[in-house]
C-alpha cells in the first residue's frame, strides 16, 4: 500500500467528488426515460439461469486493517455488482454504470416490498488509488433502504483472482513514453446475484436498461417469496 | 422507440497499437453483445479448417493468415494450430470480450476454446467434451456471445439424429449452464441453425437446417433420397430473448440459414437466405406492428439449386453479399428497399464457394470454399482456398489467394477477423 502526497490526495478527492457529480447528472437523464412501451416480459413470468457461483476473496471496506470475505457482501440479499474505479472518465464506462445504479437504487427505494432486500456493490479495479479511505467519500450514496457498498482490496494480488473467476481481464493505458496514464481498459459487466450467491444475470456492453434490471430483481424476489411459502 | 442506456467497454475498442480508435470488423455478423468490433483494418484472419485424409497432418486446425497490407507477411499463413482428429469443423464465435474464440465440430461435438491474447498465435486453452452428454444435442453450430456467456445453437440430437435440437448456454470459461429445446408445437419443426439477437427489441431469431444423418451424408446420395430431403428446416422462430420463450413461428420453407439484423440505426429488419428454395426472406414488422417473414427475392435459378449458403450484410444495411455454393458465385444485392432486393453484381469466385466475410467498412471481402466434408465438390472441382478481394464499389478486385490444398492445410471453412489490442 503506498501513501499519497497531500496535493495528489486532494486531486483524487476532487476527482471523486467530480465523478459523483457527473454521474448524478447522468442519472437524471436516465431516470427521465419511460418504460411504457417496454418489449421486456413482466417480473415473475420468466426464469433466470443459475449461471455460475459468484467469485469470492478478501476485500476491504472503510478500513485497510479489517478484511472481509467478498461472500459476506454477495449472499443473504440480492446483490447488484460491478467493478469500477474512481478515476474512470470514460463516459460509457464506470460513470454510465454508476448512473444506472443510481436509477436502480431510486426505483428500488420507491418499492417497499424491495426495501432491505437488495444491495448495490462496487469493487475497485484500482486498489492502489481507491483505498478504503478514498472510497469512504462515496458512502453517502448508501441508504437504509438500498445499501451501496464500495469495496477495494489490498492489491492486485487479491483483486485478480476475483476478476479471473468472473472472466474479466484489464490492462493499463500507457502514454507515448510507456508511462501508465492511470486509465484502466476494462469491459463493463454488471452481475445480478441471488441471496445464495449465484450469478443469475450478466449485463454488459450492449444495452443495459435499469428497468430490466429492476424487473430481474423483482423476479428474484418473487422466486424467494415462493421458497418461503 | 425505447431509450436504452448503452454501457461501454469503449476503451477496449481503443486498445490498439496504432493509437487511434480502430474500433469495430465480418464484423457485421458478430453478436451485438461483443465489446470491440474492428471498424478499421483487420490484421489477422482465422480460418477454421477441416482436416482431410491424405492432406498434411490430416487434422482439423485453426489457420491464421496475415491480412494487413502493411505486414511483410500479407497474404501468408503465419500460424496453424492442429487440434487433433477430424470431427467436421464448422463455425466459430467470439466471447463477448473478444478474448476467446470458440470453434465447434458437428460430428464429434467437441468445442475448442482458443485464447487470442496474441491473435498471431492462438492458443488452445480448453476443449469442451460434454456438449452432447449435458444437452442431448448434436452438432454445436452457432456460437453467439451473450454477456459473460456463450449461446450455442445445435443442429441435431443424439436419439434420432434428425434436425430436432436446441440451444445451450455455457459460461465464458466453458462450463455448462442450461439448455432449451427448439419449439415443436404451434408450427415449430424443432430444427435449428443460426441465432441473431436484437437487444433493443428484446428479440431473437433462429433458423433451421438439417440433422446429423443428412449433413454427414454424401450430397450426391442425399439429393437422390426423397425421404431424406424432407428432413430440412422449414421455419424461423422469433423469440422473447429475455424469457427465451418462442413468440412466433414463421413458415420459411427450404432451410433458412444465416440470419443478420440490419445494423443501420433506425432499421428494424432481419434477413436470411434459404438454401434449398433459393430465396431471400426479410423479417420485418407490418403496418400493424406484427412481425412477419416475407419472401422478397429469388437467388439465381432455383431449378438449378444454386444453394445460397452464407450471407454478409453491410454495416449500413444497404448491401448483402450472398454466396451460392454449387456454382461458386458471389452475388451482391442492393437492400435499399429490403422488401425488394436487387441483384447488382455477380462474380465467380471458384468452382465452389461457401463463406463470405466483409470488413466493417465493406472495403474488403473474403471468401472460403468448404461447405461440409461430404458436400464439397469432388475431384478437380473441389477448390479449397481463401480468396481476399477489395470492393471498390463497382467490382471485386482480387488481392491474394491462399491455396489450402497446395499448402496441405485441408478444407477452408469459417472465418473470423482479429487485431492486436482488440479484445481481452
Amino acid at each position: 500500500m503506498r501513501f499519497l502526497s497531500r496535493p495528489r490526495y486532494h486531486l483524487l478527492v476532487s476527482c471523486a467528488l467530480l465523478f459523483a457529480l457527473v454521474v448524478t447528472r447522468s442519472s437524471i437523464a436516465v431516470a427521465a426515460e419511460s418504460a411504457t412501451d417496454s418489449p421486456f416480459p413482466a417480473p415473475g413470468t420468466y426464469k433466470l439461469d443459475r449461471i455460475q457461483p459468484m467469485a469470492n476473496g478478501w476485500v476491504l471496506e472503510q478500513s485497510k486493517w479489517r478484511p472481509h470475505r467478498l461472500s459476506t457482501y454477495t449472499t443473504g440479499k440480492i446483490t447488484l455488482f460491478s467493478f469500477f474505479y474512481g478515476t474512470c472518465r470514460d463516459p460509457q464506462g464506470c460513470p454510465a454504470t454508476w448512473a444506472a445504479f443510481e436509477t436502480i437504487q431510486s426505483e428500488l427505494e420507491k418499492d417497499k416490498e424491495l426495501n432491505g432486500r437488495v444491495r448495490l456493490l462496487f469493487l475497485s479495479l484500482d486498489p492502489s488509488v481507491d483505498t478504503p479511505e478514498m472510497l469512504s467519500f462515496y458512502t453517502s450514496k448508501s441508504t437504509p433502504e438500498v445499501p451501496w457498498h464500495f469495496l477495494t482490496t489490498w492489491s492486485d494480488w487479491f483483486l485478480h483472482p476475483i476478476m479471473k473467476s468472473l472472466s474479466l481481464t484489464t490492462s493499463r493505458a500507457v502514454d507515448e513514453n510507456g508511462k501508465q496514464t492511470g486509465e484502466i481498459y476494462h469491459m463493463v459487466r454488471v452481475y445480478l446475484i441471488d441471496p445464495e450467491g449465484w450469478v443469475r444475470e450478466i449485463y454488459a456492453t450492449g444495452f443495459f436498461d435499469p428497468d430490466v434490471v429492476v424487473n430481474d430483481i423483482k423476479t428474484l424476489v418473487l422466486e424467494e417469496n415462493k421458497k418461503k411459502h | 422507440m425505447r431509450k436504452l442506456l448503452l454501457l461501454g467497454g469503449s476503451l477496449l475498442a481503443l486498445m490498439t497499437p496504432f493509437g487511434g480508435p480502430k474500433a469495430h470488423a465480418d464484423e457485421t455478423c458478430n453478436s451485438p453483445f461483443m465489446s470491440a468490433l474492428i471498424k478499421g483494418q483487420e490484421q489477422y484472419l482465422h480460418v477454421w479448417t477441416l482436416g482431410e485424409v491424405g492432406v498434411g497432418d490430416e487434422s482439423d486446425k485453426l489457420v491464421t493468415i496475415s491480412v494487413d497490407p502493411k505486414s511483410p507477411n500479407y497474404g501468408k499463413v503465419i500460424n496453424t494450430l492442429s487440434v487433433g482428429g477430424r470431427g467436421e469443423a464448422h463455425h466459430m464465435g467470439f466471447t463477448d470480450d473478444r478474448r476467446y474464440l470458440w470453434a465447434g465440430r458437428l460430428d464429434d461435438n467437441k468445442i475448442f476454446i482458443f485464447d487470442l491474447i496474441d491473435p498471431s498465435k492462438p492458443k488452445l486453452v480448453r476443449t469442451i467434451t460434454d456438449y452432447e452428454a449435458k444437452t442431448g444435442f448434436v452438432g454445436p453450430h452457432t456460437f453467439y456471445a451473450l454477456p459473460g456467456r456463450m449461446l450455442i445453437q445445435g443442429l441435431s440430437n443424439n436419439k434420432t439424429h434428425d434436425g430436432v435440437t436446441g440451444l445451450a448456454t455455457y459460461t465464458n470459461d466453458g462450463d455448462y449452464v442450461s439448455s432449451i429445446p427448439m419449439p415443436t408445437t404451434n408450427g415449430g419443426d424443432g430444427y435449428g441453425y443460426d441465432i441473431a439477437i436484437n437487444p433493443a427489441e428484446n428479440l431473437m431469431l433462429t433458423s433451421a437446417f438439417t440433422g446429423w444423418t443428412n449433413y454427414m451424408m454424401d450430397l450426391g446420395k442425399l439429393v437422390k433420397d426423397p425421404e431424406a430431403m424432407k428432413n430440412f428446416g422449414k421455419t424461423m422462430v422469433l423469440w422473447d430473448y429475455k424469457s427465451m420463450e418462442p413468440k412466433k413461428i414463421f413458415s420459411v420453407p427450404g432451410a433458412p440459414l444465416e440470419i443478420r439484423w440490419s445494423l443501420k440505426p433506425g432499421d428494424n429488419w432481419g434477413v436470411t437466405a434459404t438454401a434449398l428454395s433459393s430465396k431471400i426472406w426479410v423479417i420485418k414488422q407490418d403496418s400493424n406492428g406484427e412481425w412477419q417473414a416475407k419472401d422478397v427475392a429469388t437467388v439465381g435459378d432455383p431449378s438449378k439449386v444454386p444453394l445460397p449458403v452464407d450471407i454478409s450484410i453491410a454495416a449500413d444495411g444497404k448491401h448483402l453479399w450472398v454466396d451460392t455454393f454449387m456454382d461458386g458465385m458471389a452475388r451482391l444485392y442492393d437492400m435499399s428497399n429490403p422488401e425488394a432486393p436487387k441483384e447488382v453484381y455477380t462474380k465467380k469466385i471458384g468452382n465452389q464457394v461457401n463463406m463470405v466475410s466483409q470488413s466493417y467498412d465493406g472495403k474488403r471481402v473474403y471468401f472460403t470454399t468448404s461447405l461440409m466434408s461430404n458436400w464439397d465438390h469432388k475431384g478437380d472441382q473441389d477448390d479449397q482456398f481463401l480468396k481476399a478481394y477489395d470492393w471498390d464499389g463497382k467490382q471485386l478486385v482480387e488481392k491474394f489467394t491462399v491455396d489450402f490444398t497446395a499448402l496441405k492445410l485441408g478444407r477452408a471453412h469459417h472465418m473470423k477477423f482479429s487485431a492486436k489490442g482488440i479484445g481481452g
